[in-house]
């Protein structure tokens, strides 16, 4: 079986030795020589500054960075030792920085009237990195390109066809970019405010990476409310999105579907199936590698909740303490959650990361 | 490689707040002051000045002139005035069918409501008079926006004289408005769903099923409301320098209300906390955080009703623009207290926002 974002160990290593020596910790060096995974994740930390920190599949701290502010998600990239770590929505920085501390951190920025949405994918060959961008003064939502070989320079941008990209995953065997545009107008003039819910768009695209054509558009005929935020996508290339809903409390719509390039995007239990979720807003998603089982976090619901990709209902709702972000180890699934504890669900094992906030998700690269 | 097993688990954890003042009973007793002492009080108040709103503009169509025009106009003010005392409640049933923004829908960034209020009148389109269609036009074109367009706008004084469309049309706006304000009024007083829902929280409760999600309930209202008043009212007009800044954005600056608004959203925030006397939620060695919320708000207050000119002035004067840098500031304070200290003191760990991951 084959774990995404694998990376072979030699890379963690590459210019290693004395030199590695010097830039990882003694403590944090093992960490990561023990390590078969790595996680990364953002997080706030008690004296209220941010940060993201990288560890090993048993909880060892291998890599702390701080950031300027609050960030979201991290994202390595598949050929080489090197992360990037983004800024949270309206912000417009990103980090660069070495799995193995092999050169100082660097950041680079969102172009004049753009900030990112906090996610971003790097392109197969791991050449590009593609980044999920607001285009506040036209309302657009971009997705800006940047060359991982020359400093992240930003060399161009595709539309996103919609407003409010948020999560964006690549294809897993076409040169496709899947991105979750949650249809959400926001403008950093007014700070977080959503400004279209009457009228907002979500829609899930397939975006040719060699053109920048649309090649599919799905919107949910269910509900215009309900925003599609978050992605996995197993090896077969079913995208499996969570969404947060934007209407009455009291509703309780379904929250998870999936969709597959050439088909109908459908949402799961929403027929004779219903299933209802303790909250209206889905934190983050995660497919296992076996492509049958999907985990959604449900942070202010105070639970997770697993469902049955192939047959696309819902299998249990479990209690949990704010879960934020979810992974997966060689055993199954993973947690992290906003009072600093990470959790290896199979294994019925947790660690604490005291003075820690974990934010929403947790990103994770395999040594081979 | 491993396989990986997606077998499930469990995870048992307390979700019980450390913080044992945050009980069910607690917070059941904030959510019933809240509810009794400011959101139904405050719904009806709305209601009777729409009401209110309606006998005037029917009255101006009926027998134009000046003193009916002005009549209007003040009940208009009035009703925004109302609107702005109950504006911060986002939950119940002002959430459904688009109510809260079909009574004002601000901010409207590329002024599409005004232009669309204005195709309207420069078309005659009739079919806005219709009561049963104008609720599925456009958020835009049937609220308060609207409303002071057609009372205050450019050629608005026509009303004097008679203009029969544009009287139409204002007539069927505020019959609009009255119809939403019933609308909730009545979900919120009949004892229904509304009322049940949001001051019983417990397992049985289709939306708060904890306490913790009634301590969210009421701290996402008031930190909201502030950022509200803050991002998408003070902001909208204040910029980095004077010379930046954008008076004609400012929300109602054409009935001179811009401010007014703003000193009834502050002081609805203030007294919605005050009703609420969420110092239950804290242990006795924390409910000083309360009064510190509490002093800030009125300092916020004092700040926003010692502004009395119209946007346009205000923001000219160097004295009273420096008012509402530091009534923005005092927001931010208010808003940092009640994010941080307050909402971890009645027992969420890490605050209320950073649960909102994006």
């Amino acid at each position: 079986m084959r774990f995404k974002n694998p990376i072979d160990r030699r890379t963690f290593l590459a210019g290693a030795g004395a030199s590695l020596l010097l830039n990882l910790p003694e403590a944090s060096y093992a960490n990561l020589m023990n390590a078969d995974l790595v996680f990364a994740s953002a997080v706030r930390y008690k004296s209220r500054t941010f940060g993201i920190i990288l560890f090993n599949e048993f909880g060892k701290k291998i890599l702390e960075l701080p950031l300027p502010n609050r960030g979201h998600s991290v994202v390595f990239n598949p050929t080489k030792d090197q992360g990037i770590a983004f800024s949270r929505r309206p912000g417009t920085f990103a980090l660069v920085f070495s799995l193995s501390n092999q050169h100082s951190p660097f950041q680079i920025s969102a172009p004049p009237a753009r900030h990112y949405y906090g996610h971003g994918a790097f392109s197969q060959d791991g050449k590009l990195l593609y980044a999920s961008e607001n285009d506040f003064e036209n309302a657009r939502g971009a997705i800006g390109i940047y060359d991982s070989t020359n400093q992240f320079n930003r060399i161009g941008e595709f539309s996103s066809y919609g407003i409010g990209p948020h999560e964006i995953r690549m294809h897993p065997s076409k040169d496709i970019l899947i991105v979750a545009n949650g249809g959400i107008e926001t403008h950093p003039e007014f700070g977080r405010a959503k400004l279209n819910l009457p009228t907002m768009e979500p829609s899930l695209v397939f975006l040719d990476l060699s053109t920048g054509d649309l090649v599919e558009k799905h919107k949910l005929s269910a509900s215009n409310k309900l925003s599609i935020r978050h992605l996995d996508v197993s090896k077969n290339g079913e995208v499996v999105f969570g969404c947060q809903y934007e209407g009455p409390e009291t509703d309780r719509p379904s929250l998870l579907g999936s969709c597959v390039i050439g088909e109908e995007i459908g949402l799961w239990g929403s027929d004779n199936q219903r299933f209802e979720l303790p909250s209206n807003y889905v934190g983050s998603v995660c497919l296992n590698d076996d492509g049958d089982t999907v985990m959604a976090t449900l942070p202010k619901g105070d639970s997770i909740a697993l469902f049955s990709a192939k047959q696309r209902k819902l299998k249990t709702i479990l209690p949990s303490d704010s879960a934020f972000g979810v992974s997966q180890n060689k055993r199954g699934f993973v947690t992290t959650s906003e009072s600093g504890i990470f959790r290896a669900l199979s294994e019925r094992k947790s660690w604490a990361f005291q003075g820690v906030q974990f934010d929403n998700h947790i990103s994770r690269i395999e040594a081979v | 490689m491993h396989k990986v097993f997606p077998t499930i688990i469990f995870i048992v954890v307390t979700l019980i707040p450390a913080n044992s003042f945050a009980n069910d009973q607690n917070i059941s007793t904030v959510l019933n002051r809240v509810v009794n002492n400011f959101v139904r009080p405050g719904y009806e108040k709305f209601l009777l000045a729409t009401l209110d709103q309606k006998a005037n503009v029917d009255e101006l169509c009926s027998n134009p002139g000046s003193n009916s025009l002005e009549k209007a106009r003040a009940a208009f003010t009035r009703t925004a005035a109302s609107w702005g005392q109950i504006e911060i409640i986002r939950f119940g049933p002002v959430s459904s069918e688009n109510r809260f923004e079909r009574i004002l829908f601000y901010p409207d960034r590329k002024s599409t409501g005004l232009k669309q209020v204005q195709r309207i009148l420069s078309t005659q389109d009739e079919t806005v008079l219709d009561i049963n269609r104008l609720p599925k036009k456009s958020v835009a074109v049937q609220g308060l926006g609207a409303m002071e367009f057609l009372l205050f706008g450019t050629g608005s004084d026509g009303l004097e004289a008679g203009d029969a469309f544009r009287c139409a049309y204002a007539q069927a706006a505020s019959s609009n408005l009255s119809i939403i304000a019933r609308e909730i009024s009545q979900n919120w007083n009949d004892n229904g769903a509304a009322y049940k829902i949001w001051t019983n929280p417990g397992p049985a409760n289709p939306v708060l099923k904890n306490q913790r999600e009634g301590v969210n309930t009421l701290l996402g209202t008031l930190v909201h409301g502030l950022e509200s008043i803050r991002d998408l009212r003070i902001s909208a007009f204040l910029r980095s320098e004077p010379a930046k800044d954008r008076p004609r954005v400012a929300l109602f600056r054409r009935s001179e209300n811009t401010l007014m608004m703003i000193s009834h959203n502050i002081e609805a925030t203030r007294k919605l906390f005050s009703i609420s006397d969420a110092k239950l939620l804290l242990s006795s060695d924390d409910k000083p955080l309360f009064d510190n919320v509490l002093f800030e708000l009125e300092n916020a207050q004092r700040m926003a009703d010692s502004i009395q000119s119209p946007i346009s002035v205000a923001l000219q004067n160097p004295e009273q623009r420096a008012k509402i840098e530091y009534l923005k500031t005092s927001i931010s304070f208010a808003i940092q207290m009640l994010d941080e200290d307050f909402a971890i003191a009645a027992g969420l760990s890490s605050g209320f926002s950073f649960s909102d991951g994006d």
